[in-house]
């Protein structure tokens, strides 16, 4: 009777207390995912179809007439709609990106496999959503088609060549597909309001905004460690034999590796800190600072909150201080530094973080009590 | 004082009851297995547990035990519904029990990674109605076969699941006695404000006070609830006490059937008459014209020679079930953090442990070392549970050492850098990262490579 008791009174107070009185960390997290949502994500999508749709264009105007200068132009756009899509990558598992057939990750999986490149375009192949062309599409194989070789020879590859037609169907085809998918996500978000259901979904369970959004960015952060430096570097996977692996850094050809991962790094650390282009807002460390209070937890003396965030700094700066093309200076110490480093910073997000928040990552039942 | 105690703890097993609240709790029992295993089918937890993991991890001593082809894991689960069934009805009692404590024991024994306690309350249960004669009264098997009918029956066939359930709630209450849950209210302190959007309650979720309350609560109700529901007077009160509890638990933490299943079993301790009674009431649900008639009493014996089969087995059982809970005082260091001992003890709910595990493979000619990319192995759910798990985590590396070994890699050293966090406390290393794990084997004794536990 004694627990009945208890749990009528706790209703009972809670209903005749206002909830300024009442420090809830409900209100925390609705605002958190009320900016990371519309300040942070929506943005991200909307900057990702943009550049994605500049991209096509240029490269139909480049197709309908090659000249150098409209190459360097779809070059730019290609860095740009490159960029734009670091910053979208960390919700890659999460809601409409993550169910879109094929998953919006799909145009970023690297390294392009060339020879399957070679072949559409000999065989005047265009379906870049074959299987065979898993790794055959999106932002890597254009790295290739537009920085594989020096721009005098792409032009007469584009041209004069008597694959060049071919080559101008499937350029044009994987820019396509590229605009679609990223319109289609951002359209989920957009105006089908994924972003209404996600600044709702509040709640520690692994189908609750927090537990996707976290397990989004630990899968994200696993790309950054692994594929992006821990591959090339030799050091994963076990096994291989190859010292390094310099070809299989992300964008190759155009050499722009440590710009691109920088840029995803700062993704991450704008997701915690909860800033974005055009101000400050709440982010996961907000929320993490509230609940390490409120349950007097430390991290070895200090807050884990501020050490994430002095981690996202030491990470940062560490990957800026490597020259780009990563692929020629994969021995500088940096590099491995900023593996390091970036490791820390997994295991903090991974295990430290959930755990104080009591974010449950997990898929089966739990024990009782 | 402790000769009586034990004295009245014998007395409870001898002499002679009525059938009837066995009868009840094997409706009891199979009912809710039924809807465990239909719900455990429809989740599509076969696939995600049985069949789509590259690797297993078994119980020591069972490594033999492996999961059969998928279709027959499928066929397994059906047949574990069915014999739920026939448990509920009373149909081919004793082929029924058999087949769903068989199938049930082997699924849980494939891989440790989804080791629940209440899945080895279960296991206890269905092995006690392996050894009572819970068909021989309201069930199918009397109505096509009338000379099986009794009406009393040995009492400890009875009173074994009471000392039973007793038994687990004590042991989970002792188990809430310490530092963390009592001073601390870990980790009720994390996992309660995480629930704060919940309705009504939810913004009491993250007051401290109210984790006090609740730690306080639930061991208080654990280490006493079973006396109050053997206490007659008290009885009523504490298994209303019990459904609210659990429901409330159960809406709070995602605890799946656990809850629901106390809620049925613990009904074996309500008197003769109210068995009876809700008997009577079923009867009459099935039958229009049923009409009730005094009954002829017939008391159920046991041999001579399967008395004493089943003597030393119970034995054997309580012997066992009381030790194992206090295995782990033989092993040093913190037990939240060694896990050695852990399991069958049920101990539930007191830790928040989350970890990661850097696997290194070394050639043991070459020198080249590598990171493993842990996905290509494990499934999320078994990277999770391997990463705060020291005997799984000695699994996995043995698992890593066989596969490089057999891609060709000499003699490969395989080390782990792992953290984990427990209780709020900042994650820090857990296994000795010098160590070659591959040449680490599994017995009984202390890990000496799992690092100390240091408190903040």
């Amino acid at each position: 009777m004694f627990f009945l008791g208890t749990v009528i009174l706790l209703g009972a107070i809670n209903f005749s207390c206002s909830k300024a009185v009442i420090n809830n960390n409900s209100g925390v997290t609705d605002t958190v995912l009320l900016n990371i949502g519309n300040n942070i994500i929506l943005p991200s999508y909307d900057s990702l179809a943009i550049a994605a749709d500049s991209l096509d264009s240029a490269v139909v105007d480049f197709n309908a007439n090659p000249t150098a200068a409209k190459l360097s132009n779809v070059q730019a756009l290609f860095i740009t709609a490159y960029t734009a899509w670091q910053s979208a990558s960390p919700y890659d598992h999460l809601g409409p990106a993550s169910v879109a057939q094929p998953p919006l990750s799909s145009i970023n999986i690297f390294p392009v496999t060339t020879t399957q490149v070679d072949n559409d375009i000999s065989q005047n192949n265009d379906n870049v959503n074959s299987f065979a062309n898993t790794t055959a599409k999106g932002f890597p194989a254009l790295d290739y088609l537009l920085f594989g070789t020096n721009n005098t020879t792409l032009l007469t590859d584009y041209t004069t060549d008597a694959l060049a037609a071919n080559r101008r169907a499937f350029l044009a085809a994987v820019a396509a597909d590229i605009k679609a998918e990223a319109n289609a996500v951002y359209l989920q978000w957009f105006g089908g309001s994924y972003v209404t259901t996600f600044v709702n979904g509040s709640g520690t369970s692994v189908s609750s905004s927090l537990g996707l959004l976290l397990n989004s960015l630990d899968q994200d952060f696993e790309v950054l460690k692994n594929d992006r430096l821990g591959i090339p570097l030799g050091i994963i996977p076990a096994g291989s034999s190859s010292p390094q692996a310099p070809t299989e850094v992300e964008a190759y050809y155009s050499g722009i590796s440590v710009q691109l991962a920088v840029k995803q790094l700062k993704a991450i650390q704008g997701i915690y800190l909860g800033t974005y282009q055009q101000g400050n807002g709440l982010g996961l460390n907000t929320y993490l600072t509230h609940a390490e209070q409120q349950n007097h937890l430390n991290y070895h003396g200090g807050l884990l909150s501020d050490t994430i965030k002095a981690d996202f700094t030491l990470a940062l700066s560490d990957l800026q201080a490597i020259p780009d093309p990563l692929s020629a200076n994969l021995s500088n110490a940096n590099t491995t530094a900023a593996f390091t480093e970036i490791q820390q910073l997994v295991t903090l997000l991974k295990t430290d973080m959930p755990s104080d928040l009591g974010v449950l990552i997990n898929y089966g039942d739990n024990d009782g009590d | 004082m402790f000769r009586n105690f034990i004295n009245r703890i014998v007395g409870s097993f001898k002499g002679e009851r009525h059938i009837a609240p066995l009868a009840v709790l094997r409706m009891a029992f199979g009912a809710i297995m039924l809807i465990s295993t239909i719900r455990f089918i429809a989740k599509g937890w076969i696939y995600d547990f049985y069949i789509a993991p590259k690797f297993y991890f078994p119980f020591y001593g069972f490594e033999w035990v492996k999961p059969l082809p998928g279709a027959v894991l499928y066929i397994i689960f059906a047949c574990m519904a069915v014999s739920a069934l026939f448990i509920l009805i009373g149909f081919l009692y004793r082929i029924a029990i058999t087949t769903f404590f068989t199938c049930f024991v082997y699924v849980e024994l494939i891989d440790k990674t989804y080791y629940l306690n209440h899945y080895y309350f279960v296991s206890v249960i269905a092995f006690l109605l392996l050894l009572v004669p819970a068909n021989r009264y309201f069930s199918i098997d009397v109505i096509r076969k009338p000379s099986l009918k009794v009406t009393s029956v040995p009492t400890w066939t009875i009173n074994i699941f009471k000392w039973q359930l007793c038994f687990v709630y004590f042991c989970a209450g002792i188990s809430k006695l310490n530092y963390d849950w009592m001073i601390n209210a870990m980790p009720l302190r994390i996992w309660l404000p995480a629930n704060d959007h919940l309705p009504v309650i939810g913004g009491l979720l993250d007051q401290t006070w109210v984790a006090f309350l609740f730690s306080w609560f639930g061991a208080f109700f654990d280490l006493s609830i079973g006396f109050l529901l053997l206490y007659k007077p008290t009885r009523k009160i504490a298994y209303l006490l019990v459904v609210i509890f659990h429901v409330f638990t159960g809406w709070l933490f995602k605890i799946g059937m656990f809850p629901y299943i106390m809620i049925f079993v613990t009904v074996i301790f309500f008197s003769e008459d109210f068995h009876k009674k809700l008997i009577e009431w079923l009867r009459n649900i099935f039958s229009r014209q049923y009409v009730p008639a005094p009954e002829q009493p017939v008391s159920l014996y046991f041999t001579a020679a399967k008395k004493k089969l089943l003597y030393s087995l119970l034995t054997a059982f309580i012997i066992l079930q009381v030790l194992l809970p206090f295995r782990y005082l033989l092993y040093p260091g913190k037990l939240f953090w060694t896990e050695e001992g852990y399991r069958f003890s049920w101990r539930v709910m007191l830790m928040e442990k989350d970890g990661i595990g850097y696997f290194y493979v070394k050639d043991g000619t070459t020198g080249k070392r590598g990171e493993v990319i842990n996905a290509q192995f494990l499934t999320p759910l078994q990277e999770k549970m391997m990463a705060t798990q020291p005997d799984m985590i000695l699994q996995y590396a043995h698992y890593l050492h066989d596969y490089y070994k057999d891609k060709g890699m000499n003699n490969p050293i395989v080390t782990v850098e792992s953290y984990v966090t427990l209780n709020g406390n900042g994650s820090q290393l857990y296994i000795d990262s010098t160590v070659d794990l591959a040449k680490q084997q599994e017995n009984f004794l202390p890990k000496k490579w799992i690092l100390p536990f240091k408190d903040k």
